[in-house]
């Protein structure tokens, strides 16, 4: 048979009722405290409310797509991805603050960041972006895959240069970039890890990592690596260094394990290498600083508003975002706040999961009623059985008993 | 019941104050003036026969009416609580109370009694009022709950019946007494 097993959040009841079982289920240092035991202790009866579930979610699953657009033609585009969902062992209470809440947030501060820059006509760039907030990234990136099986029958004129997907960057003073080969030398990748590697520095490192992609496995490793597989020059920046680690899927993922510090120096390092890369800028200079004070930088510190990166973090990464929901709150969350920083209307692609099938019970309600043994039962006969014969014999003899009672308390009184 | 819904407005705290409680015991008076109106009026037979039909239909139409449901509802449940089997054995304390406000009732209304009977009389019945007042004192006041309630009712009922037996009898503590 199978068994059910439940994840409770810690109660003041729940541990007495453990505490209960836990005595009278060992053995009792006296025969009489065991027969008590068996005969009057407490047993506990725990029902669920709801049945095995069998049934197969139809919920449906949106992509957020936010532009920026540069209003010219043939401008090349650059990407970022972030997917917004969470799993764990548990996937009610995976909150995956770090994994992937703040990639959320990063793109969503980047999203932000970049946007001064497309208000002005003479400053924008030259690049058209756009932001991706995909679904299903925990079940092999399904809104990334849908996304490109969209974008490759559509045979627009757009050309993608390069997507970046953020996968985990809200911990740990090292960024390791993820590519699938070696970038070759004056490519998209190459020039973007480039300027990452100037932005970055001895207390905040950014590596290459490059690992093949493996499609024998069931489970790519990283988001890129769909786009790699469609041609497309891809790269995915996480402060994980291996795509086993546990950490990526863990129930302790909540916001307390997000720094937010460390975040925000991420999106940091990130916008400036972007800008760099779009707007062409000289970076031999920024290679040979003569002074330890003196900076190369587009954004001064404030730029990434640390207030605001944080909300995002609170808003979006704070609480859990299990795939298997029918509620569309967070999608409609995601496109009102993309919205208020992209340049036309945000997109929600519907995402159709292949090979996936998802269930729907992720919460339950168990009721645990306190019962005695049934030979309790047998025991609270016979005492009534008693209780009752007594009370018969007192009717029996009420008249005698009355009567010596008050010829007794005569005599007591006079 | 509709007296005290009608005349009493409930608060909404839990909290028991006794200014009200006490006020609201003076409902209990319309069980009295009900015992008497069965005894005196609607039953008809010797003294005796009519208090003790009057005491016992009291008692068991009291019982059924605050108990049934809770039985009904509660004791059904899988899950085992003591409160039913206190339940049950408060509905028997009842009886016994009742019988003997019963006695009480018409013992009041003879007029051949002398006096410290009659003044042990009032006295008890002035017990029966506020019984529920009493009680709630004792559970909110001294905090005494659970099997330590339902014994202390029992032995406080228990008394109320051995003094009612004892004012019936015409035993009465007095001093100069001849026989």
């Amino acid at each position: 048979t199978e068994e059910a097993v439940f994840v409770v959040p810690g109660k003041e009841t729940l541990n007495s009722l453990l505490h209960e079982v836990s005595q009278t289920s060992q053995r009792a240092p006296t025969a009489v405290q065991q027969l008590y035991n068996a005969v009057i202790a407490n047993n506990f009866q725990i029902t669920s409310s709801s049945s095995a579930s069998t049934n197969v979610l139809t919920a449906k699953y949106y992509n957020v797509i936010a532009r920026l657009s540069s209003y010219e033609r043939n401008a090349p585009t650059l990407m970022f991805v972030a997917y917004y969902d969470s799993h764990s062992a548990v996937p009610s209470l995976s909150v995956g603050a770090d994994s992937n809440g703040s990639g959320i947030a990063a793109l969503l501060e980047l999203l932000a960041i970049f946007q001064r820059f497309y208000t002005n006509p003479s400053n924008r760039p030259k690049f058209n972006m756009i932001f991706l907030l995909s679904a299903g990234g925990k079940f092999n990136y399904q809104g990334s895959r849908q996304f490109l099986d969209d974008y490759l029958e559509k045979q627009t004129d757009e050309h993608i240069e390069l997507v970046i997907c953020l996968d985990a960057l809200g911990r740990e003073n090292n960024l390791f970039a993820h590519v699938s080969k070696f970038p070759p030398e004056g490519s998209a990748s190459a020039k973007l890890f480039e300027r990452l590697k100037i932005f970055s520095n001895d207390k905040h490192k950014v590596d290459l990592v490059t690992k093949k992609i493996n499609l024998g496995n069931e489970w790519l490793a990283w988001e890129h690596e769909i786009y790699n597989i469609r041609r497309m020059p891809a790269m995915t920046l996480s402060h994980f260094e291996k795509f086993t680690d546990p950490r990526r899927n863990s129930m302790l993922d909540t916001l307390a394990s997000v720094d937010v510090e460390v975040l925000s120096t991420n999106v940091h390092i990130l916008a400036n290498s972007v800008l760099a890369y779009i707007f062409d800028l000289d970076i031999d200079a920024c290679q040979n600083l003569e002074h330890p004070d003196q900076r190369c930088s587009l954004l001064e510190a404030k730029d990434v508003n640390r207030a605001r990166l944080q909300g995002f973090l609170e808003a979006f990464g704070g609480n859990p975002r299990p795939m298997a929901t029918t509620s569309l709150k967070l999608v409609k969350e995601l496109a009102e706040t993309a919205q208020k920083y992209s340049t036309g209307r945000v997109v929600q692609q519907e995402v159709l999961l292949v090979d996936l099938q998802l269930y729907g019970v992720l919460e339950d309600k168990l009721i645990a009623h306190i019962v005695k043994p049934s030979v309790f039962e047998l025991l609270l006969a016979a005492g009534i059985g008693a209780y009752m014969y007594s009370l018969y014999y007192l009717a029996q003899n009420a008249q005698l008993i009355l009567e010596t009672a008050v010829v007794r308390l005569r005599k007591m009184v006079s | 019941m509709m007296a005290l819904a009608t005349f009493f407005p409930t608060a909404d705290t839990e909290e028991f104050d006794m200014l009200s409680e006490f006020v609201k015991n003076n409902a209990d008076l319309i069980d009295l003036l009900g015992l008497h109106l069965a005894i005196s009026y609607l039953l008809s037979g010797k003294g005796e026969v009519r208090f003790l039909s009057a005491g016992l239909g009291w008692a068991a139409a009291h019982s059924i009416a605050s108990y049934a449901l809770f039985f009904f509802v509660g004791a059904r449940t899988t899950a085992f609580h003591w409160k039913y089997i206190q339940t049950a054995l408060e509905s028997n304390i009842d009886l016994v109370f009742y019988l003997s406000m019963a006695t009480l009732v018409w013992l009041f209304n003879r007029s051949d009694l002398n006096v410290s009977t009659r003044r042990l009389v009032y006295a008890l019945l002035a017990f029966c009022i506020f019984h529920s007042f009493i009680y709630e004192v004792l559970y909110y006041k001294f905090l005494i709950r659970s099997w330590q309630f339902l014994i202390t009712k029992a032995v406080l009922t228990g008394a109320l019946g051995v003094l009612t037996t004892m004012s019936y009898s015409g035993i009465y503590i007095s001093q100069n007494k001849n026989n």
